[in-house]
């Protein structure tokens, strides 16, 4: 397989990351490759421990489940990944759904033994196709709320017009070098507070710090720029039927606010959930999409009583 | 930026970060023809007929395919093959489409996108037409990116094996029928097999069947356009 340089532009060294309560440094990092892509992952616990592999959602990075991953490492190995493109994992010519599967097997093939897979939003979906794709090497799942998103209203616009735009703003995101450089991590702090207004802007300090890097025109989100959304053929009536295949017990866990990006409404939500056979269900109280960044301790419990050792 | 290679002309494109080749077979008059290859082909992949078309014939390699470049991170899907033929029609500027299996399910999504630009297509059977059909292959795209022992084992051409993923794509046909409605003068190539399910739904929004014999399907294709 060729080896691929990063084209990830260099960063400008800040020191030190800012502390939140509860956040430890990984006890190790590795980097994992994936068809000439690096991916990142960070640790905590037992080396020798029965494994637990986090994976974060859209536009997040492994430090995402700095909070819970130290708590979880009381029982288990626990890896959390930066997705192709995110954190600190490569960066590639192109994204999509199914690469990420790849890649998230070939983390847990690394581990040589099964593993507890547990995702967040976009991360709580792949893990569950990873999981209906290799079942042999998963024990338990866990899908934060990642069930995948609502039916999209009827569009005003003819498809193939809105495909010819489509074609038309790719272009333009494909070539563009990076985001746009901001002054200060707190206008970052401030961008993502408007997205995701239930977090606090102290843990959005934390988080944004490992997000971005400094540049000598400003601030710049990690993320490489050049992912996207698509259109093309997909309807969400395919995403749940695909789930009947689980055999390993799952657990979904919701928070029970609502919230920007979730959760689903409760019929459809129940109505996906349905098509899982070995299925028990949390909703966390007081938390709303971000269960585990709002509410870690809890999670933590619930997971740590869930999961086998 | 362009090279003679062999009396054939080659333009380097560039689609995000992936160089394409796009190569011209031929100069003319009148309205380009643009060749969109079959999955695991290639532009070199073409019978001479091709060369009938009195205008200038382009042929372009797809991403992970013939002279384009391979996608770093091996993630190949729809997104990449219609954007590059878009890049094709883009430095063209105005073609008819011959396209053939994958090619031609991404050909008739870009002659209904951009149909001012598409007069016309002729659509061929070839690997790739039928994708996983009217829904993801239960076996999935991700499934069938090779492992690297399996990419060191792929045995077909010179593409890039990840181009592999592309056998789980689906043709749904309420996916192509708005851009089958949209597209201008569509002929399907009957070879006697079986038409993949998709062209029926073509068929009904008026395309046409024309026989395997490539010059005269051209020629029709001229005499619409």
């Amino acid at each position: 397989m060729v080896a691929f340089p990063n084209p990830r532009p260099e960063s400008i060294p800040v020191d030190p990351a800012p502390e939140y309560p509860g956040t430890l440094p990984p006890e190790r990092t590795r980097k994992i490759p994936s068809h000439g892509i690096e991916i990142h992952t960070l640790e905590w616990g037992d080396p020798e421990a029965q494994p637990v592999v986090l994976a974060h959602g859209m536009w997040d990075h492994a430090r995402s489940f700095a909070t819970l991953g130290p708590l979880l490492a009381e029982r288990f190995r626990v890896i959390a990944m930066d997705a192709r493109g995110h954190g600190d994992s490569g960066w590639a010519d192109s994204y999509g759904w199914g690469i990420d599967i790849y890649d998230l097997l070939n983390v847990v093939a690394s581990l040589g033994r099964p593993v507890h897979l547990v995702g967040h939003s976009k991360g709580g979906g792949q893990v569950t196709d990873a999981a209906r794709i290799e079942p042999e090497r998963v024990r338990q799942l866990v899908n934060i709320d990642g069930f995948g998103p609502e039916p999209e209203p009827e569009a005003d616009v003819p498809l193939p017009e809105r495909m010819a735009q489509n074609l038309d703003s790719r272009r333009r995101r494909v070539e563009r070098q990076s985001w746009r450089p901001y002054k200060s991590l707190d206008d970052l702090v401030e961008r993502r507070l408007a997205q995701n207004p239930r977090l606090d802007r102290e843990w959005l300090r934390f988080f944004v710090w490992h997000a971005a890097r400094l540049e000598p025109d400003g601030w710049h989100w990690k993320h490489d720029p050049i992912m996207g959304r698509f259109i093309g053929p997909f309807s969400p009536d395919w995403i749940a039927p695909a789930w009947a295949v689980l055999k390993m017990p799952v657990l979904a866990v919701v928070g029970s606010e609502p919230d920007t990006w979730g959760p689903l409404p409760e019929p459809l939500l129940s109505e996906r959930l349905a098509h899982i056979p070995n299925l028990e269900r949390v909703t966390v109280e007081g938390a709303g999409h971000f269960v585990h960044v709002e509410k870690p301790a809890e999670t933590a419990s619930l997971l740590l009583d869930w999961l086998e050792s | 930026m362009s090279a003679e290679v062999g009396g054939d002309t080659v333009r380097k494109l560039q689609n995000g970060r992936v160089t394409l080749a796009l190569h011209q077979r031929k100069a003319g008059e009148g309205t380009p023809l643009l060749l969109l290859h079959e999955l695991y082909g290639s532009s070199a992949g073409w019978a001479t007929e091709v060369d009938a078309w009195p205008g200038p014939v382009f042929a372009l390699d797809f991403c992970g395919h013939g002279e384009s470049a391979w996608m770093r991170g091996g993630s190949y899907h729809i997104e990449h093959f219609l954007s590059d033929a878009d890049t094709a029609l883009r430095e063209v500027g105005s073609a008819v489409l011959a396209g053939a299996g994958l090619g031609a399910w991404y050909g008739l999504m870009l002659a209904g996108a951009r149909a001012e630009q598409v007069p016309g297509s002729l659509l061929l059977p070839g690997r790739g037409l039928e994708g996983s059909g009217s829904q993801p292959d239960p076996l999935d795209t991700e499934r069938r990116i090779p492992t690297e022992a399996q990419a060191a084992a792929f045995d077909e051409g010179d593409c890039d094996p990840c181009c592999a993923g592309m056998e789980g794509d689906p043709r749904p046909p309420d996916f192509i029928e708005p851009f089958a409605t949209a597209a201008r003068n569509v002929l399907l190539v009957d070879d006697g097999r079986a038409m993949p399910h998709w062209w029926r739904t073509v068929q009904d929004c008026g395309g046409q069947k024309v026989g395997a014999d490539l010059v005269s399907g051209l020629a029709r294709l001229q005499a619409a356009v």
